[in-house]
């Protein structure tokens, strides 16, 4: 069903040259020009799903602020200070457990063109503090429509004591390909064993092809994190989630892997109820709630987390396998 | 299962390629509006202008609320300053020239019509004013039928065509031409009515979950019971999408306060178990 057919376009975002780069990979789409993205992005009574089926594009100007401070019951892998940003929002996957559905009213992709005004608030940093450029999307798998990986690569290369970290469910790291891997950037692919895949992330690539992507980035001297989250509790899970990371050090040698964290699915209560209520086409959701903070889990989310936790810790030191911090 | 599609169109000569194409029949609803239907498509004539238009939108959609589920469109005839007299085009922005206010309908499928944006006016203009486009269309219904219809529909479901009538010369429209004009809006209506689904899904849960509201009536649950009684059994659907919940035969129905507390408890029980 047409995705990307129509790129609303902000008038102020037309010169920017990230909006021609990506104009030019969507010759034929039809250009509508907005006043502002929350217009289209905002306007009451979209429907989510529909729209995951046919996403289009609005290319926006960013306005502050630019940074934000990641949340308490995120993993900021050891720094004090932790932030992440949000060039792009939403994401071309289509995962069941994904927080963005419950947290945006529209399914559409917006890409920020104004990314010298994201590296100006970064630049302010000036001590070591940890950056998540993919919060709210995956900038790899956009690479082919929109260049903002390597941009921020290269951005990062400018700013040693930045560690970033680009999550990714991409089989396809051509972005990294002509750059020299940097100490300062992490690359994290989030991987489910194939059952749950198969069932919940079905537009994503196969777990295969993520481990694969992540082999050839750590044979190019990348920086790799194995992210196992969310946990979910498909029928056997323990096997399950055993034998993705069996595999997946079949393939990656434990010592060069940078670091690891699994976490058990959790989504805030809002977002988790609105889901619930209107989504008939996925059991995610049809579980005994426990409800802990401001999040729904599993009830034994903790022996899940744990489990997993011991299952990474059986190929990597304690000091590079996070999670479990909420 | 059938959409339920609703159309307006400003007059009755922008309406008859519909009511003939379709065989739409005078219906009398006692309403304001000249009406035609049969048992899945109504065409209302709501008169020139937002006013006329926004009421019509209302309306039909509180007399016919199942169109909520189905598709809306506004049809007719627009003005431009350059496209092709009698080409037909889906609109994808719709401005309020009064208000400057833009609404957007949200085209989730591929179309092989020309799209435009389309700017809606108080009274006939034989020029474009400041913000209009070369390309954009000039009506007098359009952004106020989607400002009104976006109070009750999803916006992937309210629609605007419009047939280009006169290169800013609506003092030159002949009426007698305006029929012939619409028929080419014909072809784009019916593709936006093949390209909009009907929600389904929602329509067979909702009557699956119907024999929990049975047993909600039936053990006279209070309302925050019958609320834990919904989730629960909705999560037990969701769980197994090919099964019916079976009639809870084997449990009495309660008698009193204790008994049903009781007997909500169990059956909860038994819905996460299953």
């Amino acid at each position: 069903m047409g995705a990307y057919s129509r790129i609303y376009i902000e008038k102020d975002a037309m010169d920017y040259p990230l909006a021609g780069a990506v104009l030019v990979n969507l010759p034929r789409a039809k250009r509508i020009l907005i006043d502002h993205y929350k217009d289209v992005f905002n306007r009451p009574r979209q429907d989510f799903r529909a729209q995951k089926d046919a996403q289009q594009l609005i290319l926006a100007v960013k306005r502050p602020p630019y940074l934000y401070p990641l949340s308490p019951l995120c993993e900021t892998y050891g720094y004090e200070r932790a932030y992440y940003t949000t060039p792009a929002l939403n994401c071309p996957y289509d995962c069941d457990f994904c927080f963005l559905q419950g947290m945006y009213p529209s399914a559409h992709l917006v890409v920020f063109v104004n990314e010298g005004d994201f590296y100006h608030a970064v630049r302010k940093e000036t001590t070591p503090f940890f950056l998540s450029v993919t919060y709210e999307n995956d900038l790899m798998a956009l690479e082919g429509l929109v260049p903002w990986t390597g941009r921020w690569l290269d951005f990062a290369k400018t700013m040693p004591h930045m560690e970033m970290e680009v999550r990714t469910r991409s089989a396809n790291p051509g972005a990294l390909m002509d750059r020299a891997p940097l100490p300062n950037v992490v690359l994290a692919w989030s991987l489910s064993p194939g059952s749950a895949a198969s069932r919940y992330e079905t537009r994503a690539p196969a777990p295969p092809e993520r481990i694969e992507a992540a082999r050839r980035a750590m044979e190019a001297g990348w920086r790799v994190r194995l992210c196992i989250e969310p946990v979910i509790r498909i029928p056997e899970w323990e096997e399950a989630y055993r034998g993705l990371i069996d595999t997946v050090f079949d393939t990656l040698p434990a010592e060069r892997v940078d670091s690891a964290v699994a976490d058990v699915f959790r989504m805030g209560r809002p977002g988790f109820d609105s889901i619930f209520k209107t989504r008939d086409d996925t059991d995610l959701f049809a579980f005994r709630p426990e409800v802990t903070g401001d999040s729904v889990t599993y009830p034994e989310h903790r022996e899940m987390g744990d489990r997993v936790r011991e299952m990474l810790l059986a190929h990597m030191p304690r000091e590079r396998v996070y999670g479990g911090i909420w | 299962m059938m959409d339920v599609v609703g159309v307006i169109t400003a007059m009755a000569v922008e309406g008859n390629v519909f009511r003939s194409a379709w065989g739409l029949k005078a219906m009398d609803t006692g309403g304001p509006f000249r009406c035609y239907g049969d048992d899945d498509r109504i065409l209302v004539i709501s008169g020139s202008g937002k006013v006329r238009c926004a009421s019509a939108a209302a309306w039909l959609l509180s007399q016919f609320p199942e169109i909520r589920d189905g598709v809306l469109l506004n049809a007719g005839i627009a003005g431009s300053g350059s496209l092709e007299i009698g080409s037909a085009h889906i609109i994808h922005q719709a401005v309020d020239t009064a208000t400057d206010r833009r609404l957007y309908p949200d085209i989730l499928f591929t179309h092989p019509y020309g799209e435009a944006t389309l700017h809606t006016v108080d009274k006939p203009v034989d020029k474009r004013t400041a913000g209009m486009g070369e390309d954009d269309l000039i009506d007098m219904e359009g952004a106020a039928f989607l400002q009104a219809a976006q109070l009750w529909m999803p916006c992937h479901r309210t629609h605007l065509v419009k047939v280009i009538s006169d290169n800013l010369a609506p003092d030159q429209v002949d009426r007698g031409d305006i029929a012939r004009l619409m028929e080419n809006a014909l072809p784009a209506v019916e593709h936006i009515i093949g390209a909009v689904s009907c929600d389904r899904e929602q329509s067979d849960m909702d009557k699956r979950m119907e024999v929990f509201t049975r047993i909600g009536e039936r053990w006279r649950l209070t309302m925050s019971q019958r609320a834990q009684l919904h989730r629960t059994g909705r999560a037990w659907l969701l769980r197994h999408p090919d099964g019916e919940f079976p009639w809870p035969g084997d449990m009495d129905a309660p008698r009193d306060k204790q008994s049903r507390n009781q007997a909500l408890a169990d059956l909860i029980d038994r819905l996460w178990e299953g």
